[in-house]
């Protein structure tokens, strides 16, 4: 249990609204984890603090046992996949994949190997050579998602990343995340649709008024 | 897409963890690159837009650029018919004729009646007629002045009467000082026997042969307060400073429009927030290099500078006191078009407070006092002096134009650094 997350009594008050309220949860190695709650319910406000882009008022956090507070360190070790799509729309899905593992600081060579890997990808094979502009809303989540994954984070944190994507963009998503949990990967999916959440996490967790009422336990954590 | 090698050099993290970011020097710099490159790529058409207008701008421009730097053409622009109205027909007017008729910019001295002045004044044939007391001369001796000497000047060519006004000005001195100069001359002249009235003559022709050379100079006319040249000067340097100035705003746009933005999250948590700023600073620079690189080039062809250094360390100061800033305000917790009006409203006072649109020199005194603290008065003023003085300033005005980077930086630093606390 001490490689996964660990979050203790986190606080976090955004204009003078206190969104996160003493929020305290255990996620094992291994697992998918969702996060559910109306619009407003701090969702993206704590998938925003775990992937250490909003400062907590409070508390602690850990994954594998880095803490949150070590910058560096921590975003070392997690995949950020964000509610917009957040890719550039006049690139190509090639381009795009090319441009993002650049940004990583991979060398040339090993970039050509990942992009001509990520070609053979299902998630993305049949539209590599469309723009973001041409490409549908489940294709784009899709892209999205794969940029997110590079570096095969340890912790994969997702903020509404079906939002907009098809029933067959969902069923590759989640068939592709369920492959990172066997491998041994820890998701963390914020999502306001409770059924796509049900269907894929180990673990539901509702969030309302800033802290977790209610937890739904899918199937037993391995 | 498992993670490459160099990642795993991340201190503290487990080796299966570690994910990819930058962390070796070679990683980090070719990472900054991408993004150097991905914001260039979307400035490159305007770039080659700009720079395609302005060769269009300079081909056009440069010969005027010459002219103001060319003596042959200076003495092109300066060049006037002038009468002398010398109705007692005395000596000190056919002198006058006699010692001006070689200086290159006076076509034609007339030696006229009052009449005859008139009518080529009337018909634009000259710019100026003087006429002469009658008793000039003997003013002159007993240095007791009754009645001066009278200048008309044609109203219907303003400029040219501007400009020769100028020079009358400056001769005015010139002939004043002269003539107490040979004073003493004239004296040793009659102590040596010789006679008052052509002692006198002697003297006046002395004088007037001294400042015939000094008219045959055009040096003479080009150090002096043209005031044609003064505001072509002024206005030069507000147009430098704010083509320097204007890819600051490129980067308060790019800055705002990607502000909390989760396509900015995603960049910094792999590269980090300096690169980004960075990246954007030098995506301006080039802005600046393509808006003002062809100037500086067409003003050392043209001969206004000697040297580029002085200028373009000035120009360079403006953009990135104006770049620092734009960072700072961009990152205001503000609606994207609130940050652009505060942007553009900064920028407007910061020129007319430097005195860009209007010298800060007419300006009322208190307001004076203030524009002489804002960030872009010092610079604005080094660069007057570079453009004036061939493109050398003084230690002093230079080092003044640099001051307001520091505190742009300081700000700069403070809010690219700051992590959010806030959605």
């Amino acid at each position: 249990m001490n490689e996964g997350l660990h979050v203790r009594n986190l606080t976090k008050t955004l204009r003078g609204t206190e969104v996160l309220r003493n929020l305290s949860f255990d996620q094992p190695k291994g697992s998918i984890y969702g996060i559910s709650g109306d619009n407003g319910a701090g969702k993206s406000t704590l998938i925003k603090i775990l992937a250490s882009v909003l400062v907590p008022d409070g508390g602690q956090v850990s994954f594998a046992g880095i803490p949150l507070s070590g910058r560096a360190q921590w975003r070392s070790l997690i995949g950020y996949v964000p509610q917009e799509v957040a890719l550039d729309d006049r690139l190509r899905v090639r381009e795009t994949l090319e441009f993002w593992a650049a940004v990583r600081g991979m060398p040339a060579a090993v970039r050509r190997q990942l992009v001509e890997t990520a070609m053979g990808d299902p998630l993305i094979s049949d539209f590599v050579n469309k723009t973001l502009r041409e490409c549908s809303g489940g294709m784009a989540r899709r892209t999205s998602l794969v940029v997110g994954l590079f570096g095969d984070p340890a912790l994969l944190l997702l903020d509404e990343p079906f939002s907009g994507a098809d029933a067959h963009s969902r069923s590759l998503m989640m068939e592709r995340l369920r492959h990172l949990r066997d491998r041994g990967r820890s998701i963390l999916i914020a999502s306001h649709v409770e059924n796509t959440l049900s269907t894929l996490c180990d673990c539901v967790l509702h969030l309302e008024d800033g802290h977790f009422p209610a937890v739904r336990l899918n199937a037993p954590v391995r | 897409m498992r993670a490459h090698g160099p990642c795993e050099s991340r201190a503290g993290v487990p080796r299966e963890h570690a994910t990819t970011v930058p962390v070796a020097f070679r990683e980090r710099l070719r990472s900054f690159l991408t993004i150097f490159r991905y914001d260039l790529s979307a400035a490159w058409k305007g770039l080659l837009a700009v720079f395609l207008l302005f060769s269009v701008i300079f081909a056009l421009l440069f010969p005027l650029l010459k002219s103001y730097e060319d003596n042959k053409s200076l003495s092109a622009d300066l060049n006037f018919s002038v009468s002398v109205v010398d109705e007692a027909n005395s000596f000190f007017g056919e002198l006058f004729v006699e010692v001006v008729k070689d200086v290159p910019y006076l076509k034609n001295v007339y030696f006229d009646t009052l009449e005859q002045a008139r009518e080529r004044l009337e018909s634009d044939e000259i710019i100026l007629y003087a006429t002469l007391p009658p008793d000039l001369f003997q003013q002159v001796r007993s240095g007791s002045v009754k009645e001066s000497v009278q200048l008309f000047l044609n109203p219907r060519k303003a400029m040219e009467a501007a400009s020769l006004a100028a020079l009358i000005r400056q001769y005015y001195f010139a002939v004043d000082h002269l003539y107490s100069a040979v004073f003493g001359y004239q004296r040793e002249f009659m102590k040596l026997g010789g006679d008052e009235d052509e002692s006198w003559e002697q003297t006046t022709k002395h004088a007037l042969n001294a400042l015939s050379s000094y008219f045959t100079k055009h040096r003479f006319a080009e150090k002096g307060s043209n005031p044609d040249r003064t505001t072509f000067f002024h206005a030069l340097s507000g147009i430098l400073i704010l083509l320097s100035f204007i890819p600051a705003l490129g980067v308060l746009y790019q800055t705002s429009r990607l502000c909390r933005s989760d396509l900015e999250n995603r960049m910094i948590l792999i590269a980090g927030r300096i690169p980004l700023a960075v990246s954007r600073i030098l995506t301006g620079l080039t802005w600046w290099l393509v808006l003002i690189l062809p100037w500086l080039i067409a003003l050392r062809v043209a001969g206004v500078l000697n040297t580029l250094l002085p200028t373009t360390l000035i120009l360079i100061a403006v953009y990135l006191m104006g770049a620092f800033l734009m960072l700072f305000v961009g990152r205001a917790n503000a609606a994207t078009v609130s940050v652009y009006q505060v942007g553009w409203l900064i920028f407007f006072a910061l020129l007319l407070f430097g005195g860009v649109f209007y010298p800060t020199s007419l300006f009322p005194s208190w307001m004076r006092s203030i524009s002489s603290f804002t960030p872009m008065h010092a610079p604005l003023q080094a660069l007057f002096t570079a453009l004036t003085q061939k493109g050398h300033v003084p230690k002093g005005p230079m080092l003044l134009a640099f001051w307001p980077i520091l505190p742009t930086l300081a700000l700069a630093f403070i809010s690219t650094g700051r992590r959010r606390s806030g959605t």
